[in-house]
This record gives structure tokens, C-alpha cells and sequence, in this order.
């Protein structure tokens, strides 16, 4: 889509006068002030937080996020369709959600290194009713149980951050995309409590986590793509705009 | 004593008149919903949705108060003419990205959580947003200006209007109103 038919244009501007039109009927912003309603003149701008990044490598950055682009756009977004394709919906989301219930380590490490003792004790009885009621994490049935339903997610690089541990400088990683030097260790912490990662050391091979984890990779993507887009699609700087989402979300993570 | 009634009184008036704004706000933040989940749940995807939404969005959302905040300080800068197309260019690129969201045949299960007053005429809701088999925390500001309409959305802590910030202010610091303009056009434009 180029852009908007000239029907939903007029009808834009048409709505867009009224939003005008009742800011200036209402006495606390316009009116009162005397200053065009359209023109916006109340420096209300202050009321956005600044997102503060730590950004040095900027044009290294930069680099990578191209290449990662190209990665993204040409083998990843084919391969997460194919595998949207092949898979029916109600497969793909049994095996997302049997890949999470199996992450529960690092959920539950994690919320017990933050002292959230009542989240340790919620995340395993969502694990234990998961993995029985919902026959090995396959279904959720703890999402339907409201004690259970909403548990925030808990990872490393959320724990350091609620230590006190600022974000350090902004990175790009190949492949792995956007991060930060405090949540570059953070996925190493994860990764070290994930039971799929343990299966290399118990059967002595690297292949048998590959074996395990591709799947694990293929089920992530849809999502992964889909935030992707969002973050970029109708992005004005797309590098910005990637740069300044993670580090709200990353934010709100360690403020939840 | 006549002291503490009286604070007692005004706090409780006080406390009446934010639970009656939290409520009126999330009335009118359900109403757009629906109106919104009325016409995804119908639809079949493509340019007809964004067609579709955009009476309703232009209804609930206070799309000039997010461009300008977006922009931030070099709002100053724009001509009235320039703050329009900008205004009119930004309404479009929200609308398209919001739309491009739905999947035909996804109905998202909203759970409305306890609202919070910032500020005198402002309210926050935050909601759970269960959208094909994912949980999102998603939270709508809205404002009172003349009825309340929505200024900001954050999708798990990422602000919209934040978000653009960010952008514009490069934008503006490299070329003000002119290249913000010329990108607003550049993106709306682009597939």
C-alpha cells in the first residue's frame, strides 16, 4: 500500500480538524491560553521521557545492523514463512510453548536472585501445572488459573539491572541483534541456565544442543520477525528506532 | 480537629473525582477498542483495514498532540502549513503501522488492569494483551481535551511517541522542519 486512498485522506483531515476543535472547547489547554489549538503551543513536549543510550561505536553499529538486515530480509523472513507454512498455528505455538516451560530455570534462578520470592513460587506452579495439566508444556493451562496467569519474565541481564548494574554501551551483534555489554553477559547467564545448553555437556557433543535448539530457533522466529517489522517497517531511521525500543523495553524489564 | 476533617474531606473528594476520570477514561478507551476489534475481527486484511480504522482512530486518538510531542522542541520551528502536513503525514504512517498489526482472524483477549492518574486531566491503563498465543503488556495514555482521547501507547515499555522522538530529533538537528518532512513523506510513500 503507497498510501492512503484520497477518500481516507479527506476523512483525515476532516476528523483531524474535530480533534483540533474539541482541544480548543476544552478550557485547560488551548483556549485558555490563547494559542492556536492546531499549533500545539503549550510545550507539552517535556511530558516524553528521554531514552538515554550509551551508543560509541555508533558507525561499527551501524555496519552490523546492515548486515543483519540483509540477514533478516533475505534468509531468516524466508525461512519463518516457510516454517509458517508448513507448520499448522496450533503446532507452532505447542512448540513455543514447550521450548519456554523447558526455559523455566532462568525464569525461576532469576526472580530468586531479585527477591521476588512470590514470583519464584508462582513461576513453578505455572511450571508444574504446565508440564502435567499441559502435557509436557505443550498447552498452558496455568494461563486460564488468574494466581498464575500473570508472571512477568526473568532473565539475567534483568537481574543485574535490578542489582544496580547500568546498561554499559549500546552493541549490535551479529545475528543476535541489538543487546548491551550488561545484557551481553546477561545471555551468557541465560544460556548457562537454559536445560537445552545442558544437553551438550550431559551427551558430550555439541551436536545434540543443535539438535535440540534449532527447533528452538525456528519457533522464535515468526516473533522475532514480527517485532523486527514493527521496530523498523515504518521506522523514519530504522537503526534509531531499534536502538531506542530496545532500550525502553530493557528499561521497563528491570522496572516490572 | 476542624483541620483534619477537612483534609479528610478534601482527600476524599479528591479520590472520588481520579476514580471518576480513571473510569470515564477507561470507558472511553474500551469504547474504541470494541469499535476497533469490531472491524479486525471482520476484515480480511491489506490497505481496506487501514481504509476502515481510520474514522475510528481519528475518533479516540489525538493524533496532532503525539505528532507534536514526537517532534519535541523543534516544533517551534514549523510554519502553521508545515505543522499541518506533518500532523497529516504522521496521522497516515500511524494509522498504516497500526493497521499492518491485525491478522485476519486473530482476535486479541484484552484484560483491562488498575488505571493511574500522573497528573490532573491524564490517565494511564495498563492492559494484558494476549495476541495469537503471546502475552503483551500493552498501556494506553489518554488525556482529557474536551473528551479523553488516547496521546501514547507502550507496547512492553516501548513508548510510540518516545520512539519517534528519537528520530525526529536527529531529523531536525540535521536539517529542521524541511527534513523531517522529507522523511515523513519518503516513509509514507514507501510499500
Amino acid at each position: 500500500m503507497k498510501t492512503l486512498t484520497p477518500l481516507v485522506a479527506g476523512i483525515l483531515a476532516l476528523l483531524l480538524a474535530g480533534c483540533a476543535t474539541r482541544r480548543a472547547e476544552n478550557p485547560d489547554t488551548a483556549a485558555s491560553s490563547g494559542k492556536s489549538a492546531l499549533s500545539g503551543e503549550d510545550d507539552d513536549w517535556d511530558n516524553v521521557a528521554e531514552v538515554k543510550v550509551h551508543d560509541p561505536i555508533e558507525p561499527a553499529n551501524r555496519g552490523i545492523f546492515w548486515f543483519n538486515h540483509q540477514l533478516y530480509t533475505y534468509v531468516a523472513k524466508p525461512f519463518s514463512t516457510a516454517y509458517e507454512f508448513v507448520l499448522p498455528d496450533l503446532v507452532r505455538r505447542g512448540i513455543r510453548n514447550a521450548y519456554d516451560n523447558v526455559r523455566f530455570p532462568v525464569r525461576l534462578v532469576n526472580h530468586t536472585l531479585q527477591g521476588r520470592l512470590d514470583r519464584t513460587a508462582k513461576e513453578t506452579g505455572r511450571f508444574l501445572v504446565n508440564t502435567t495439566a499441559g502435557v509436557g508444556g505443550v498447552m498452558k493451562p496455568a494461563d486460564k488459573i488468574p494466581a498464575l496467569a500473570d508472571v512477568p519474565k526473568a532473565d539475567t541481564g534483568q537481574t543485574l539491572g535490578k542489582w544496580g548494574i547500568p546498561h554499559g554501551p549500546y552493541l549490535v551483534v551479529p545475528v543476535l541483534g541489538p543487546t548491551t555489554s550488561r545484557d551481553l553477559v546477561g545471555t551468557a547467564g541465560d544460556t548457562a541456565l537454559n536445560p537445552v545448553a545442558w544437553l551438550g555437556l550431559i551427551f558430550g557433543g555439541a551436536g545434540w544442543t543443535t539438535a535440540v535448539s534449532a527447533p528452538s530457533g525456528a519457533h522464535g522466529l515468526p516473533d522475532q520477525m514480527d517485532r523486527y517489522d514493527m521496530a523498523t517497517k515504518d521506522a523514519l531511521d530504522p537503526y534509531i528506532s531499534t536502538r531506542t525500543g530496545y532500550m525502553q523495553n530493557r528499561k521497563a524489564a528491570v522496572e516490572r | 480537629m476542624k483541620r483534619a476533617v477537612l483534609i479528610l474531606l478534601l482527600t476524599s473528594a479528591l479520590m472520588v473525582v481520579l476514580r471518576a476520570s480513571s473510569g470515564d477514561a477507561e470507558s472511553a478507551l474500551r469504547t474504541a477498542v470494541d469499535q476497533v476489534l469490531a472491524v479486525t475481527d471482520k476484515a480480511k486484511g491489506g490497505s481496506s483495514m487501514a481504509a476502515q480504522l481510520t474514522p475510528i482512530l481519528v475518533r479516540h486518538i489525538c493524533f496532532e498532540s503525539m505528532t507534536r510531542r514526537a517532534v519535541g522542541p523543534g516544533w517551534r520551528q514549523f510554519t502553521p502549513e508545515q505543522k499541518t502536513e506533518a500532523t497529516n503525514l504522521f496521522t497516515k504512517l500511524i494509522i498504516r503501522s497500526y493497521s499492518e498489526k491485525f491478522t485476519p482472524g486473530e482476535h486479541p483477549e484484552i484484560k483491562y488492569l488498575k488505571a493511574s492518574s500522573p497528573g490532573a486531566g491524564k490517565v494511564e491503563i495498563p492492559t494484558t494483551t494476549v495476541y495469537k498465543g503471546s502475552r503483551y503488556n500493552v498501556t494506553y495514555r489518554l488525556e482529557d481535551r474536551g473528551q479523553w482521547l488516547v496521546t501514547d501507547i507502550l507496547a512492553e515499555g516501548v513508548s510510540f511517541v518516545a520512539n519517534y522522538r528519537a528520530q525526529f530529533d536527529a531529523l531536525v538537528k540535521k536539517g529542521g522542519a524541511v527534513a523531517v518532512l522529507d522523511s515523513l513523506r519518503h516513509s509514507v510513500e514507501r510499500t
